[in-house]
């Protein structure tokens, strides 16, 4: 699951051609200048400062910038709040403010366009067939509950209730939800959904059935039409479970899928599931039966069409009958489609500052925090990098604030990262401000707007380099840093591009080896075949500080793809946590999830 | 090179004339003649009659020595002979080069990226980022005469130093499709038999694979990291069994020609008879041929780079088209335009000169414009102008 979540993120990218849009709304954040507060014990934060400050000094990677993403809507025939507004700041304005009557026709309009990256009729809405689950999907399908980023509190929403009791987990149905063949969605449909995607290696597995699979069907059960029950394995935190419930749509239709999860809850081995799950990812939906306020229509080679569906709960909220989904494979395409007054807007998308200017005034951009951004990936196995004296000679001599400026092409979307930990939210301060709030002066910051050269020199001597006519060598050998990325993903060859120059000017012999983006993601990436790599440095799909160490110290990406060991030296932050040097991150994570909260 | 295989049968007739001039009397045609008719004539007078092949004969030099090496020894010393190498390989071609204004123009645009390719480097300062503000338009700015990126890099230098890997890379493919192309095609033609039909059944299967694809998939199975050699080979990778395919049939005509024949009979090896007399035969369309490789691997470069489907380690004019299209949405933005025009344009430049030059190279193979500048050389020793007076026709 972590593998696809790296690939997803690879294939995302920021701005990058290929960008699916698989934000999930679970931000703890907003942009505003004050920090949050985030209420955590004090275990659990001194954990995840110590993890902080492993990753600050042993560098399994180098975050280098933080996204915001842009979002674009139009205001001449449509009234949406403005972007100020924090009712903008969830994943994604296109999916939830329609829903909550805040994305109105204001004009005489009969549809809402907007855009999708795959061909709509070759688009289907089976979650578990990875392919070209299309945008539509957002109206389709409900989500379980909503993140308000300003509250940090979940909300209701498909699941209207939820409680923690010891090691049962109790999830509430909304009254009134309808499949869109007249059938109610019932709790045997959510139990469904969450089966299924344990079943497929969903995260949630790891705490109903960490063993054994075959025990899922004892563990998630519908008590009665509208109660659904989870009995977990151990001690869960909250956050965790909702972080990971939250951002689910409800896809699992009866008619559709129901034979899948009778075979799945029968089976008698692991054999047996993976041949059924293996039948469940190849089957296409491509005329899905959902549960959201818009129905599915149909689909040609240009675009799809959904109506309103009048039996929604929410369905009072919506004043214009269909939304269209226009099919624009490429960034440019959709930068026309906004610029041309073609589409009504753009749930995410990246667009430099000279096609901004393009953008008509009813145009409005908005930017989201995304609590993901572009880092340099060591491969651990691969000299010179496995030393981490020559990671952190990299570190400070890499200007990061010049990287994300070029990155985010004179958009703010990009933010260089103050303290490389694998903590995200610098827009918010909230970094500073909560999770390292009294031992910032502890971290190293590796010279965010500087090049440090005279650090990374002492660094690189040490580590047995010299330099000679002004590149460093070793044994009569360059320091040869190749960094390999997706070309594809324009923003991030900027930022790569950039940093390769900084290296050069310092001496090191730098090269940045772009390859076609699904060579690299497929290929370069998933084979390890690579000094340093471009990859995101935090967890693509959450913002919970728990999901980056996750996805840094004990993902399958880690483990295989960029080789991390799994013990580093560090110094000790917190010494009750830690004895000596050596420091297994991954049990630290561990920790960090049965933490009480 | 050719000079020494070509020299004797296109030159033999201008240094007769100056062996009529040194040497009145003695035309050894004549004296033949009078030698048939006349038993008792001095043996120094003898030239060529029906035994010449087998017994010495006598020459204006004096004494006894071949026909063959009588005409060398008399006319040319090895100054001469250099001198008039250069004067058949390099002075004339050089005429009608200059003589001929596409072939002029091809020949200085390329010399041009020529020296953009060597010289250029060290000239202009490397690219990198920051080098300016972002996105200044084209011939705003002395320090980035051409513009910037969206990173703020200078146009200028990303072309200019983008240069000398599109040589090597230009300069691999062609070799390449040429050498293998004339090779095969070549040995086919003059052999003939199985080896022949070996080689088409193989130049054949070549050509019906689709070459585009084949270089995207193996752009992608290969570990080539952006090397510039291995793409220009990777771009023309069976571009050289079309080549082969019509070298053969220009072959199959000449093998059978009269002095093909007699090489032949006289027991030359093959290779000399290919190297000596077939393949100098076929230079105009080999030359034709390379020239045009050279412009298919830019196009085919380019437009593979500019698709993002061949890896890159260093600044290239695909790249930066597909930078420019991709990050900055060139084709419908005023403000980033140049930044997709100006390496087209390059691009565009370096094509047209290939091309004219082509279209040269089909006049310094003609044997007859050749021939009428080198004897305009030959003679004209004394007189200088008589080259412009004659070079224009």
């Amino acid at each position: 699951m972590i593998s696809a979540a790296g690939l997803t993120a690879g294939l995302a990218g920021c701005g990058g051609r290929q960008a699916t849009q698989n934000g999930t709304p679970t931000d703890h954040n907003s942009v505003d200048d004050s920090a949050p507060t985030v209420e955590l014990d004090d275990e659990t934060l001194a954990l995840m400062q110590e993890l902080a400050y492993v990753t600050n000094q042993a560098l399994p990677v180098l975050p280098l910038q933080e996204k915001l993403a842009q979002s674009f809507q139009t205001t001449d025939d449509w009234s949406v709040p403005s972007k100020d507004n924090s009712k903008m700041q969830t994943y994604w304005p296109t999916d939830w403010l329609p829903r909550e009557g805040e994305w109105t026709a204001s004009g005489d309009v009969e549809r809402l366009t907007l855009a999708q990256w795959a061909v709509p009729s070759d688009s289907q809405y089976n979650p578990w067939n990875t392919k070209n689950f299309a945008e539509p999907r957002r109206t389709l399908f409900d989500r379980f509950m909503k993140y308000n980023l300003d509250s940090q509190e979940y909300t209701g929403y498909l699941i209207s209730d939820w409680a923690l009791d010891g090691q049962t987990f109790t999830l509430t149905v909304r009254e009134g939800q309808t499949w869109h063949d007249g059938s109610p969605a019932t709790a045997t449909d959510v139990a469904n959904q969450i089966k299924l995607d344990i079943y497929n290696g969903g995260n949630l597995g790891e705490f109903v059935a960490p063993e054994d699979k075959g025990t899922v069907a004892d563990r998630v059960t519908a008590s009665d039409e509208r109660t659904v029950e989870l009995s977990l394995a151990g001690p869960v935190n909250e956050d965790i479970l909702l972080a990971y419930l939250q951002p689910k749509y409800l896809a699992a239709h009866e008619g559709t899928y129901g034979e899948f999860v009778t075979r799945l809850d029968e089976a008698g081995s692991d054999e047996e599931r993976s041949a059924v799950i293996g039948e469940l990812a190849s089957k296409t939906v491509s005329d899905p039966v959902g549960c959201g306020p818009f129905a599915f229509e149909n689909a040609d080679s240009q675009r799809t069409l959904v109506s309103k569906f009048e039996d929604h709960p929410d369905a009072g909220n919506i004043n214009f009958p269909e939304i269209e989904y226009l099919y624009k494979p490429s960034n440019q395409s959709r930068w026309n489609g906004l610029i041309n007054n073609e589409t009504d807007g753009s749930a995410t998308l990246f667009m430099p500052r000279n096609k901004l200017n393009q953008l008509p005034d009813s145009v409005q951009t908005t930017l989201i925090p995304r609590h993901w951004g572009l880092g340099l990936l060591f491969n651990h196995e691969r000299e010179p990098v496995n030393d981490v004296r020559v990671r952190k000679a990299i570190a400070h001599v890499i200007n990061r604030e010049s990287v994300a400026k070029n990155s985010g092409a004179g958009t703010r979307s990009k933010i260089a990262v103050t303290y490389p930990s694998g903590l995200t939210s610098e827009f918010s301060n909230q970094v500073e401000g909560t999770w390292l709030k009294g031992v910032t002066d502890k971290f190293e910051t590796y010279g965010r707007a500087e090049s440090q050269t005279e650090k990374a020199a002492a660094l690189l001597e040490d580590a047995g380099y010299e330099k000679q006519n002004g590149t460093w060598k070793k044994d009569g050998e360059p320091l040869h840093i190749p960094i390999k990325g997706p070309s594809g993903f324009s923003d991030w060859v900027a930022g790569a591009q950039t940093a390769v120059s900084q290296l050069k000017d310092f001496g090191i012999k730098a090269e940045s080896v772009m390859k076609d983006s699904s060579t690299y993601w497929g290929k370069d990436y998933s084979n390890g075949d690579f000094v340093v790599g471009l990859q995101g440095w935090a967890s693509y799909n959450q913002s919970y500080p728990y999901f980056h160490y996750k996805f840094l110290y004990d993902s399958h990406s880690a483990k295989n793809y960029w080789n991390s060991p799994s013990e580093f030296e560090s110094p000790v932050l917190h010494d009750d946590l830690r004895d000596g040097e050596t420091v297994a991150p991954a049990d630290l994570v561990a920790q960090l999830s049965t933490g009480d909260n | 090179m050719d000079g020494s295989t070509r020299g004797p049968a296109e030159v033999s007739p201008v240094k007769r004339t100056d062996d009529t001039e040194l040497s009145d009397e003695r035309d050894p045609l004549v004296d033949a003649v009078d030698a048939d008719a006349d038993t008792d004539v001095d043996p120094d007078e003898r030239a060529i009659t029906g035994r010449a092949c087998e017994e010495p004969v006598a020459t204006d030099g004096g004494t006894a020595a071949s026909e063959f090496d009588a005409v060398a020894d008399a006319s040319l010393t090895d100054t001469e002979r250099r001198r008039q190498w250069v004067e058949e390989s390099l002075l004339a071609p050089a005429r009608i080069v200059w003589d001929d204004w596409r072939a002029r123009t091809g020949l200085v645009i390329v010399s041009l990226y020529l020296l953009m390719g060597t010289v250029g480097p060290l000239v202009v300062a490397k690219p990198s980022t920051n080098q300016g503000p972002l996105l200044v338009g084209a011939f705003r700015s002395l320090s980035y005469p051409l513009g910037t990126t969206l990173s703020g890099t200078s146009i200028l230098s990303q072309i200019v130093h983008a240069t000398p890997s599109m040589l090597i890379m230009i300069a691999s493919g062609a070799v390449f499709t040429v050498v293998l192309g004339t090779t095969l095609g070549t040995l086919a033609g003059y052999k003939g038999g199985r080896i022949d039909s070996a080689l088409m059944t193989v130049s054949d299967v070549m050509m019906t694979i689709p070459g585009l694809p084949l270089t995207i998939v193996l752009a992608a199975a290969l570990q080539i990291e952006g090397n510039p050699a291995v793409i220009g080979v990777l771009i023309t990778v069976n571009a050289w069994a079309g080549l082969a395919r019509a070298i053969r049939s220009q072959v199959l005509t000449l093998r059978d020609a009269e002095y093909v024949e007699a090489s032949r009979i006289m027991g030359m090896d093959t290779s000399t008879i290919v190297v000596g007399d077939i393949v100098p035969n076929l230079m105009p369309y080999i030359t034709m041929n390379f020239v045009q490789q050279a412009r298919a691997v830019i196009f085919g470069s380019v437009g593979l780079y500019f698709l993002g489907v061949l890896p890159y380690n260093n600044v290239n004019w695909g790249v930066m088209m597909n930078a420019a299209v991709n990050r900055a949405g060139a084709t419908s933005s005023v403000a980033a335009f140049h930044w997709l025009l100006l390496p087209m344009v390059t691009i565009i430049v370096l094509g047209l000169g290939l091309t004219l030059l082509a279209q040269g190279a089909d006049r310094i193979f003609n044997p007859r414009v050749r021939a009428r500048h080198a004897e305009t050389v030959g003679g004209g020793d004394g007189e200088d102008d008589s080259t412009a007076t004659t070079g224009g026709l």
